[in-house]
């Protein structure tokens, strides 16, 4: 998975997670809950759908590396680089 | 004997809602009730060919779609259900009714506050005070001190009739204790009604419960229906797992309670470790006093043909408000009356009903015999149902003559139906706000973790579930 993918990835689950959300427009740089309705339950479902759909896994610790999607890509880089996006 | 990573006590809105969100993320999880029905407290049942709905009036917590940060927002993304599903119907307006009294409300929160303005201009601005108040606490924080809600509703409002007004609807639909409430509970009922308000689905509780039990089947959980669980088994300090009335034993790495405090302590009696839930407290100290009785007429119109214009009226025919369980059977000066047609609903519904809900005494109507027509317990129903109907008439228009059929049901149906001693609708006056029971592995969720309502009690078992659950689930897992 490219980085753009990983994006994809991120994005999708957030659409599965709440389909009453408009993600066309997030500005990778900045914090996903600036601008979408996500709180810390839904941190923890992204969390759990990349172990389900990837299987990588991310530690309480490292949560806060989910903040953007730009700091999504950087944690995820090495973790998703021999995964396939699923749809 | 089949292992489990997670048992779930009881398929009422907690019970479904932490089973959907365990079976999601592929936990081997069963739902045990009791009853041949689910639902529990919210729960439904056909009389003479009529549809009745038991337990709910209305779903507080109403939010349109796409609203951002609010309960109900937060369940439908944890659920994975989307909004429209709900199919959810605003009320028109709902009034808190005194003598010589009363104060409009809606989902619109600005009505409630020109309501008070009007009839207590001197109170103004400790309604907005208190307003700011609940607003500002986070009743999420489940590790905050509890406090009473009257000591801080009394700094902000002087004058009791006001005070006994907002506190009306607030406890009627969801305080286990009597003349007060914890304060977060009084912000989460005060956010849940006057914030954000009353809807219900076109078919009522049946259709919220039909989309649950689809979700959960769908994600690959397991229910189990006329099964009730006679023990929770533990080794040492810690739970291993439930025996069945039948005998048979299931065993688990975690047990989610929603059968309550007293009930879920009940089913641990012959267990050493027992002792560590709720240490020295008696079982009467643990169990709610507060049981309803609910008098239903089929009227022959709709409620709004005969002049009775809201939703919901909060009533109280005496100088201050008694939330408490009454000496008689019943206590009719106070109670709720609601007309499930006067929702905004698309179709016109097939019944038209009037709902008048009293406090009621269980162990009184517990004690009287049951046996036939002629029985004490169904004298006390006709009686209590006259007296119910006659104590409303000061604030609705008389619809007696209207009504074709009617049907009561009392703490004793309750406990049948809930299993809560006492037919304590709202459970123990004492709430496990973090679910921890005291020994290992077993959490209360539902009525008695505390959060209130059928959206409450659903965000219940998912945050229990996601707590003790995922949430540990993820923090023990190898690193892949």
């Amino acid at each position: 998975m490219n980085d753009e993918q990983i994006k994809q990835a991120i994005i999708g689950i957030i659409n599965d997670i709440n389909p009453d959300e408009d993600t066309s427009n997030i500005n990778a740089a900045e914090r996903l809950r600036d601008q979408l309705d996500l709180d810390s339950m839904d941190f923890l479902d992204i969390v759990m759908e990349l172990r389900k759909r990837y299987g990588v896994h991310v530690p309480d610790t490292d949560y806060e590396h989910l903040a953007s999607l730009d700091s999504c890509v950087n944690y995820l880089r090495d973790k998703m680089k021999d995964k396939e996006l699923v749809s | 004997m089949t292992h489990y990573d997670a048992i779930i006590i009881g398929a009422g809105m907690s019970g479904l809602g932490a089973g959907i969100r365990l079976a999601m993320y592929d936990k081997k999880v069963v739902v045990l009730e009791r009853h041949y029905v689910w639902g529990g407290l919210n729960s439904f049942y056909q009389f003479q060919g009529h549809q009745f709905d038991v337990g709910l009036h209305a779903m507080t917590n109403y939010a349109s779609r796409g609203a951002k940060g609010l309960p109900l927002t937060r369940l439908l993304k944890q659920l994975r259900i989307r909004w429209d599903e709900l199919d959810l119907h605003e009320q028109g307006h709902s009034s808190i009714s005194w003598p010589g009294e009363k104060l409009k409300f809606s989902n619109d929160f600005d009505l409630l506050r020109s309501e008070v303005a009007r009839a207590f201009p001197s109170q103004t601005d400790g309604f907005d005070a208190l307003t700011q108040a609940a607003r500002d606490y986070n009743e999420l924080d489940l590790g905050a001190p509890t406090l009473n809600a009257r000591e801080i509703v009394e700094q902000h409002i002087t004058d009791p009739v006001l005070a006994d007004m907002l506190f009306c609807p607030l406890m009627y639909y969801g305080s286990a204790r009597e003349n007060d409430m914890d304060w977060d509970q009084f912000v989460v009922m005060f956010k849940s009604i006057y914030f954000e308000g009353f809807s219900r689905p076109q078919a009522g509780v049946r259709h919220i419960l039909k989309l649950l039990i689809d979700r959960y089947r769908k994600a690959g959980g397991k229910l189990r229906l006329k099964t009730g669980v006679s023990k929770i088994l533990t080794e040492g300090a810690r739970t291993v797992g439930v025996e069945l009335d039948d005998g048979e034993t299931l065993t688990a790495d975690t047990v989610l309670s929603s059968a309550g405090l007293v009930e879920t302590r009940r089913l641990l009696e012959s267990q050493p470790i027992a002792s560590a839930m709720e240490h020295g407290r008696a079982d009467a100290e643990i169990t709610g006093k507060l049981s309803f009785t609910e008098t239903i007429n089929v009227l022959d119109k709709p409620a709004r043909e005969l002049g009775i214009e809201e939703t919901i009226i909060f009533f109280n025919n005496t100088k201050r408000l008694n939330y408490a369980q009454p000496n008689e059977l019943c206590d009719t000066s106070s109670g709720v009356i609601c007309m499930p047609g006067n929702f905004n609903l698309p179709d016109e519904p097939n019944d038209h009903m009037v709902r008048i809900t009293n406090i009621a005494n269980f162990d009184k109507w517990n004690a009287l015999d049951r046996d036939g027509e002629d029985s004490a317990y169904a004298e006390a129903k006709r009686e209590w149902y006259t007296r119910s109907c006659d104590d409303v008439l000061t604030h609705i228009r008389d619809f007696r003559a209207h009504s074709t059929l009617t049907d009561m049901f009392t703490p004793r149906t309750i406990r049948h139906y809930t299993g809560h001693e006492g037919g304590a609708v709202y459970g123990s006056p004492i709430k496990k706000r973090t679910g921890e029971s005291g020994i290992d592995g077993l959490y209360i969720i539902g009525t008695d973790q505390g959060f209130l309502g059928i959206i409450g009690a659903m965000l219940s078992g998912i945050s229990m579930a996601n707590r003790w659950v995922l949430q540990r689930d993820n923090a023990t897992v190898e690193t892949m």
